[in-house]
């Protein structure tokens, strides 16, 4: 076998890193189903709590579900670095020589894929459930489509930041994103609402979209910095 | 000038604990620099300053004659840093570790397989690396020595720890090419190196209250 020296590109390296990921998860599925059953099981239970009328449920819809996604995704960020900051892969990150905000980017992917994705093609039976009107479900899809990969952004931040701490880490978690998810879920939950009342839904859209941008853009490098800070106390 | 890792007047506090007390060391190109001390000296956190996994409290390292905070990216390129938790993830196997560990360091990804083999863990270079044992796990953190002769710069905790004689006469062949290319070692060890390398040794004193 020819011996070869591997340079790679950014995007080689985010491939690479997307497939480490993506094979992790495969081997350990209780990571990313248990936020999804969460999910399920919290929607499922609203028609049983509130009663089965199907006005009370279209008027609630759009909020249960997307603080039923919120907290999903919440509860699945509590892992995102902490197997690979207690056995020195995430060191091993953070001392090569490559970006190590690609390597947040790649994991943030994966963890969207693996989660944000399933969450939002199973958004349409559940909002059938909650007797969503049909002509909100697309808002429905792309509010959670543009939020879920924000949120998963925000909270990288959070999870790196947390990574150090024992049992308490998921508490601690969830007081530092939560309050910064607020916009997410306002304009998320606001653009189903509109969609339901037949409004125009452009508005919520393009806020979430730049919410977006905007996590893209920083997050990667705080979460950088925030491995750095855990690599460096751990 | 020839390549140098060097610890100038390095101090560490954990907690209320003095850890390092103004510590400073050089490790030389073709030399091995071997750092002993007893449990809880502070060898570990002294090898995470000297590769910049960890800051210290007053003191610098230096790489080159050049602070290590002013040519970051340079000193990670040239760095092999194998430190106490092994950095394989037990989901994957040794093959996929050493795989991604190549292309992140630019590796030599062609002879993992041969590495494996030299190492004797090729049969099991297919299943999880949850399942081998410490050792073999050891064994596959240290197949990057061999994967990666370009790092001019390796630091290593503790290197023979968990191998039979076999693993341990692999690194100190592995040690020993690496000083004929001229590179810089730091490591640490509680065993005696069996070793024709020049070098010099360090011993850390128990901290202060």
């Amino acid at each position: 076998m020819s011996e070869q020296l591997t340079s790679l590109s950014i995007w080689q390296l985010f491939r690479a890193l997307l497939s480490r990921e993506l094979s992790i998860a495969v081997r350990s599925p209780g990571q990313w189903l248990n936020p999804l059953l969460f999910f399920i099981i919290v929607i499922s239970l609203f028609p049983l709590g509130v009663g089965p009328g199907p006005k009370t449920l279209a008027i609630i819809a759009p909020g249960v579900i997307w603080v039923s996604a919120l907290l999903a995704v919440m509860l699945s960020l509590q892992s995102l670095f902490y197997d690979d900051l207690h056995n020195g892969s995430l060191e091993q990150f953070a001392l090569s020589a490559q970006p190590l905000s690609i390597m947040v980017l790649a994991k943030v992917f994966a963890w969207w894929l693996l989660s944000g994705l399933p969450l939002l093609l199973l958004a349409p039976l559940l909002a059938f459930l909650m007797h969503l009107p049909g002509h909100a479900i697309p808002a429905l899809m792309l509010s959670l489509l543009l939020g879920t990969l924000t949120l998963i952004l925000i909270g990288a931040i959070g999870a790196a930041l947390t990574a150090t701490v024992g049992n308490g880490g998921g508490i601690l978690l969830s007081l530092l994103v939560l309050p910064l998810t607020v916009p997410v879920l306002i304009f998320g939950s606001g653009a189903v609402q509109a969609a339901v009342s037949q409004l125009p839904v452009g508005g919520h859209l393009s806020l979430l979209a730049a919410l977006l941008a905007l996590s893209l853009s920083l997050a990667p490098m705080a979460t950088a910095a925030a491995i750095r800070v855990a690599v460096s106390a751990a | 000038m020839a390549d140098m890792l060097e610890a100038i007047d390095i101090t560490l506090w954990r907690g209320e604990t003095l850890l390092l007390d103004a510590v400073s060391l050089q490790a030389k190109a073709g030399e091995i620099t071997q750092i002993a001390g007893a449990n809880g000296s502070g060898k570990t956190s002294l090898l995470r300053v000297l590769c910049g996994a960890a800051l210290a409290d007053e003191g610098d390292v230096h790489w080159s004659g050049a602070p290590l905070s002013k040519q970051r990216d340079v000193f990670q390129g040239l760095l092999l840093h194998i430190g106490h938790k092994p950095g394989v993830h037990a989901q994957l196997t040794a093959l996929e570790n050493l795989q991604l560990a190549c292309k992140m360091g630019n590796g030599t990804t062609g002879s993992i397989e041969t590495v494996l083999d030299d190492l004797a863990i090729l049969p099991m270079a297919t299943i999880p690396a949850g399942q081998l044992s410490a050792g073999q796990q050891r064994r596959v953190a240290l197949a990057r020595l061999a994967l990666m002769p370009h790092s001019r710069c390796w630091v290593l905790d503790e290197p023979l720890t968990a191998l039979d004689q076999q693993g341990r006469d692999w690194v100190t062949v592995q040690l020993q090419k690496h000083c004929e290319r001229g590179g810089v070692t730091v490591l640490t060890t509680h065993q005696a190196l069996n070793s024709d390398v020049p070098g010099t040794s360090y011993t850390l004193g128990v901290p202060n209250e």
